[in-house]
This record gives structure tokens, sequence and C-alpha cells, in this order.
């Protein structure tokens, strides 16, 4: 038991560093700052105007309230970066280990699959939660800037944004594990995630006039609904200017999870039974 | 080590990479399965690895079958299988430093292990750049340190020298004789290179068409000669002390009789008048190949 465990641990640190001195790490750190200045830059700019940008909702408002825009306006962003981060971490991991033959000197090693590979996963998640963590200093840098105070929101926010990256980063890893050729798996990702999702979304909104709850990228919307609770339907907008209810929070940390969960498990069945050829 | 393979089968699709090997290593020393591309040689190695799995049969080590507890089955081999490449963004020095952890060095024996294994096959000189930029030769033989991190007792290495410079190959083969002759200590190499699997091998297993085609013993106090002649020459088969067992016009193929001494020979063609160009030791690997892999 402590062998695994530090095997583990051991794992988890080189994999770690193997990542943080990756061109896809600077890649996306370079994108992250790129998008935390802009957005930076819009909030100093708009903040006045904040309200003319949300149609149906009063233009007197308290500071508190204006600050909960602001969160979710960030936060909007916030919900794609942990997709795109764990696209470039998650989706090259198992099927890279085939593709550029890293696989040929660790699966003979007496290391359990099932530990490299959670070795691997931990270190991807935290690689993705530090170009996250970019972001999200920005953010919080701007709204106590400008309104003196992190809301509560902010760290709800934070707290639901890390279980995501558990969830998104076991499904890269889910869909990484069924190819031996990494550019099938990034697409794959893509298309899932941004197609098929959308597609459904689109179908179950046409037919049934109803957001499916049950797809990954919906529930991960709860990140910026504690902000303010607007229905991103589309053919439906709804704006309550209400932070979503502990319900909706528990519901939709359910759902996330589950996707974590299956996914990081049918890639542990996957990858304990994956050849190297 | 008692490695033990039995009636594997592995197909690829409707291709079959083994078809039904049975093969039994049990002695020390140096054994080489020698064969084409494409013979099953380097899929034998990966069911052996856990790289890939029997279709049916399966590999045992000491008891052990390796596609049901690959982790125990594996814990005293090493391997370098087909071209090694490295997680690109760590140093030598870590990946090694990695390998030892994995293979439970204590903390405090690490950079002594590290030390070792570089030093024995010359990779000390970079092991702190990282492993994307190496050359061919450079990977050949940290994949080599690699496999020797925790001194294992049964070595498997595909195609070692492959991609690797003169010097390179020299201090490879050397490092393999080294090792396989230790006691204790086996080694299993694949090779398609017949010369080095004579200069190395105790042992010669051809592989052909995903099966064992030919399996024996080299002995080095073998009775054949290589006999290389200036001009093509008449010469009678049967001499006394030695016989001609093949006769390629230039190139004859002499077995001598136990007592016989290769300056025998060489006074025995002089005297007929037949101008010598090289005499050298020889073993029928050469022609047990020819005639097993068509």
């Amino acid at each position: 038991m402590n062998r695994t465990l530090s095997q583990f641990t051991d794992g988890t640190s080189y994999y770690f560093r193997n990542y943080y001195r990756s061109r896809s790490f600077f890649l996306m750190l370079i994108v992250t700052l790129l998008v935390s200045s802009l957005l930076t830059y819009f909030s100093l700019k708009y903040i006045g105007k904040l309200p003319k940008l949300f149609p149906g909702i009063p233009t007197n408002l308290s500071p508190a309230l204006k600050e909960r825009l602001l969160g979710f306006l960030w936060a909007l962003i916030l919900l794609d970066l942990p997709v795109f981060a764990s696209v470039f971490f998650g989706s090259p991991a198992i099927s890279g280990e085939i593709e550029n033959k890293t696989a040929y000197h660790i699966f003979p090693l007496p290391i359990a699959r099932g530990v490299l590979l959670l070795s691997k996963y931990l270190a991807a998640v935290l690689i993705t939660l530090s170009v996250l963590l970019i972001y999200l200093i920005f953010q919080g840098g701007v709204l106590l800037y400008i309104f003196g105070a992190l809301p509560i929101n902010y760290f709800s926010s934070i707290g639901l944004l890390v279980v995501f990256t558990f969830s998104i980063v076991a499904f890269t890893f889910l869909v990484s594990s069924i190819f031996n050729r990494n550019t099938y798996a990034y697409i794959s990702v893509f298309l899932i995630y941004f197609l098929v999702f959308e597609a459904i979304n689109v179908i179950s909104e046409f037919l049934y006039k109803t957001t499916p709850f049950y797809l990954l990228d919906n529930a991960a919307d709860i990140i910026s609904k504690v902000y303010v609770n607007a229905g991103t339907g589309l053919f439906s907008t709804s704006l309550s200017i209400n932070a979503a209810s502990s319900s909706e929070i528990f519901s939709s940390v359910l759902i996330i999870a589950i996707y974590g969960i299956i996914s990081i498990v049918a890639a542990l069945i996957i990858f304990q039974r994956k050849e190297a050829y | 080590m008692d490695i033990i393979l039995k009636n594997v089968i592995k197909k690829y699709g409707s291709k079959t990479a083994l078809d039904g090997v049975n093969l039994e290593l049990n002695e020390g020393g140096v054994t080489c399965l020698l064969g084409p591309n494409g013979a099953g040689k380097t899929t034998m190695l990966k069911v052996l690895t856990n790289l890939t799995h029997p279709t049916s049969g399966y590999a045992s080590i000491d008891g052990i079958k390796v596609h049901e507890n690959p982790q125990k089955a594996l814990m005293r081999v090493g391997s370098l299988v087909e071209q090694p490449e490295f997680y690109p963004y760590l140093r030598g020095r870590e990946i090694l430093d990695f390998i030892c952890r994995i293979r439970g060095i204590p903390k405090n024996k690490i950079t002594e292990e590290i030390e070792r294994v570089s030093a024995l096959t010359g990779s000390s000189g970079y092991l702190d750049r990282k492993a994307g930029g190496y050359s061919r030769g450079m990977k050949q033989r940290l994949g080599l340190a690699c496999s020797l991190v925790s001194d294992p007792e049964f070595l498997i290495l595909d195609e070692p020298t492959f991609g690797l410079d003169p010097r390179g190959m020299k201090e490879m083969r050397d490092v393999i004789r080294e090792f396989g002759s230790r006691n204790g200590k086996s080694v299993l190499m694949s090779t398609h290179l017949v010369s080095e699997a004579r200069e190395l091998c105790d042992r010669i297993i051809i592989f052909n068409n995903g099966n064992v085609a030919d399996d024996r013993h080299y002995r080095s106090d073998d009775l054949l000669i290589k006999v290389t002649l200036e001009t093509e020459s008449q010469i009678m088969e049967r001499h006394s002390g030695f016989e001609v067992v093949e006769n390629y016009g230039r190139t004859l193929i002499l077995q001598r009789d136990s007592g016989t001494r290769t300056s025998d020979i060489i006074n025995a063609l002089q005297a007929e008048g037949i101008l010598i160009k090289f005499v050298e030791p020889y073993n029928d690997i050469e022609a047990a190949y020819m005639s097993n892999v068509k």
C-alpha cells in the first residue's frame, strides 16, 4: 500500500513536471493571460454601463448585484477555459503513450496501470487548475479593485470549477483511452463537447422546449449561475437577478460528478486492457 | 529465471503474428531471437513484457502469468522494446529517477543507481538534458540504462543496437555480453543480424512466420571452419582429418575431426596448391537461417 502510494505521488510529480514544461502549458498560459487582460480592460472601462448590457435589469443596481453581474460575465468565459485546457492536457494523455511510444518503457515496469493512469490524471487536473488560477487571480483582483471585497459567489464558483475540472479532465482521459492517435482524441473531445452536446441541446429545446439538464456542459453552467441565474437556452432566455438555489447547485454537482466518476472508471478499465502494438 | 511461452497465439485482426509459440528459457546467458522483419520476434517480446496480450496461450515468468499479474511477473525483468521514446520534457536523470522510484529503490541509493546504469551505458554525459532533444542513439542508451535499473535478473531487448553508430554498437554489445555472463542473469534479445547473433548469443532461436523455425545452442568449440580461397579450386570432399561439407566455389565450409587443428587443415590445403585468403570459425547459423527463412 505504501509502495503504491509512493508510486502514485512520484508519478503525479513527474507527470506534472512534464506538463508544466510543455508547449501546451505555455500556449494555454498565453491564451489565459490574453483573455484575462481583455476582460480586465472591459470590466474597468464598462463597469458603469454594466446594467445596460442586461436587458430587463433595473439600471439603479446595488453594488452587490453589480458585482454579481460582473462575476457572472467573467464566469461565462471561465466555463470554456477548463474545456480547452483539459483538451490540451487530457486528450493526448493515453493515446499519446501509444502514439509517442512512451508506453514501451512504461508499461513493462512493475507499476499497476491504474496507478499510472490516476497519477497522470491528477497531474492533468493540477496543471489545468494552475492555468485557471491565473484567470481567477485576475477576476478576483478586478472585483476587489472595483468593489473592495470578494462576494461569496466568487468562492462558490471556484469550488464548482474545481469539481468541473476533475470531471472534464476525466472525460478527456476516457476519450483518449479509446484511441491510439492524439489527433483522433483531440477532435473527438471537441466534437462531442461542442457538437454532439450542442445538437442534443438544440433538438431537446426545439422539440420539448426544455434544456437537457443531464448534459455536462449544461450542468457546468452552474459555475456562472451561482452569480446570476441566467437561462442559457437557445430559444428561451431568462434572467433572474437571484443566484442559483442550493438544490440547483446540488443537482448540477451531482451530474458533473457522475460524468467524472463514470469517465475515470471507464478510462481505467480501457487502459487496463490497452495494448501497445 | 524460468520463462515459458505455452502455445501463444497472437492475432491482429486476420493477421497472425504468433502462431502457437512454445518456448522454455531457463538457462543463463544470452538467447537470441533471429528472424526477418515481421517474423513475430517483437510481438513475442511484447507478450512477455505485457505490452500486448496473447489471443490464446500464455507467457509466464517464474510460474506467474504475465498478463494476469504483470507487476509481480515483471518485478525482476528489465526491458527495452522497440525504439524507446521518453517523456520529452523530462531530463534523462529525472526519467531514471522515476524508474528507480517505481522499482522501489531506497531514496538514499537512487543517485548511486543512476550513476551506475548511466556509466554502464555511456549516457552520463547528457542526463541533464531534456529527453525530447535526444538523438536515436542517446535514446537507445538511455533505454538500456532504464532497463538495467535495480539490476534485474532477466533482460529483454528488442534489436538493442538498432540506430547506434559502430562505437555505440560495440559498447551496447559489451554491456549485453557482460550482463549475460554474470551468474544468474539471462538476456533474451531479438535481432535480424546473423553476425550479431553469432557474436553474442549462446542460444539462437530462428523465428519465421510467427513461430520457432529452429532452436539451437551455439558452441564456440564448433568443429566447422569457413575457408575463403583466392581463386576457385578443385578440391576433394574427404581429406585426412577434415571433410568439405559445403562448397560454394571460393568459399568452403569444412568440418574438422576432433583432434584436427586448424593449422593442419591450412597445411593440407596449401599442400594441394590451394591458395587461402581467410580462415575463420564458422557455425551453421547462417545456413540454418537461410534454410528456415525463405
